[in-house]
């Protein structure tokens, strides 16, 4: 689950309903977060030595359509959700620490667009693995 | 807009971080997280006492307890309305701001836009009209951020 920001809610109504350009990226940073951002952005970023967001560009190979996780063709289904197709792995083994994990955002550069919070946080101890996701892992619901 | 992280918050948090283990002895790492929202909390307290609360919103505090309750859960932080507002709006903590602003309104001998205290840079001093308005469907029930405010009636 994920909730917008607002500069992400005033894109969708340009787009869709005002016929406007839309100011979205085509690759989103998707950012771990040490406290959640809020609806006018914000938020504390991961910033233990080592860590790094992950980049993924915007298209049909890397985001699941909505019909089932791991699809790569247009959306087709009815629950709204679509994930990451591909495992994540935020940068390389901790250089610092402790940092808990609480958030993510998907960043247009370094702008929360929209954000959630994990299932599970977790802590960051110094010489920790990089966290990674898994495919199918990530969600994000627009109903 | 420049955004700018105050880097006396980032050392802020860093040096907090960096201090549990030693403020903490034996705290497990899945506790740390515990200790960071009790810290949280006196700065959550403190910057509310150092904002302009108006009587509109005076009210919209009253007619929330009567609707749901005294307090929330934000996040994982359970809390009053207008720090749930906070929340909401600006983030649990560290946040870019525009420094532009500041300097504009010190340069004219304004009040800032936002706190430039280092514990809550970022988090403004007075409630705006679009936070009025998302207080307004908080209070209405619409617009609910399911995620990120929790009631406790519906924990227990």
């Amino acid at each position: 689950m994920s909730q917008m920001c607002d500069v992400m809610e005033n894109d969708v109504i340009d787009v869709y309903l005002r016929n406007q350009a839309s100011g979205k990226p085509t690759t989103w940073n998707l950012g771990l977060y040490t406290a959640a951002p809020g609806e006018t952005g914000g938020g504390t970023k991961a910033t233990y030595t080592n860590y790094a967001d992950v980049a993924i560009v915007a298209s049909l190979a890397n985001m699941s359509g909505t019909q089932s996780a791991g699809s790569t063709t247009a959306s087709s289904g009815t629950g709204g959700q679509s994930s990451n197709n591909n495992a994540l792995t935020w940068g390389t083994a901790a250089g610092s620490g402790p940092q808990t994990l609480t958030h993510f955002a998907w960043q247009n550069g370094t702008t929360p667009w929209m954000y959630g919070t994990l299932t599970a946080s977790r802590t960051i101890n110094n010489g920790d693995s990089a966290p990674t996701a898994a495919a199918g892992q990530f969600t994000v619901t627009a109903a | 807009m420049t955004p700018t992280t105050d880097p006396a918050l980032t050392a802020h948090i860093d040096a907090r971080n960096a201090s549990l283990p030693q403020d903490w002895p034996g705290i497990k790492p899945e506790h740390y997280l515990e200790v960071v929202l009790r810290e949280r909390a006196d700065r959550y307290a403190a910057h509310l006492a150092a904002m302009t609360i108006t009587p509109d919103l005076v009210q919209w505090g009253m007619a929330m307890t009567r609707k749901y309750g005294p307090y929330v859960r934000a996040w994982h932080f359970i809390c009053d309305w207008f720090t749930a507002l906070l929340i909401l709006r600006y983030g649990e903590e560290n946040r870019a701001y525009d420094a532009d602003a500041v300097a504009a309104a010190v340069a004219a001998g304004e009040a800032p836009p936002c706190s430039t205290d280092p514990a809550f840079a970022g988090w403004p001093l007075v409630f705006s009209d679009a936070d009025r308005v998302r207080a307004a469907e908080l209070l209405a029930g619409t617009k609910w951020p399911k995620e990120g405010l929790t009631l406790l009636s519906t924990e227990t």
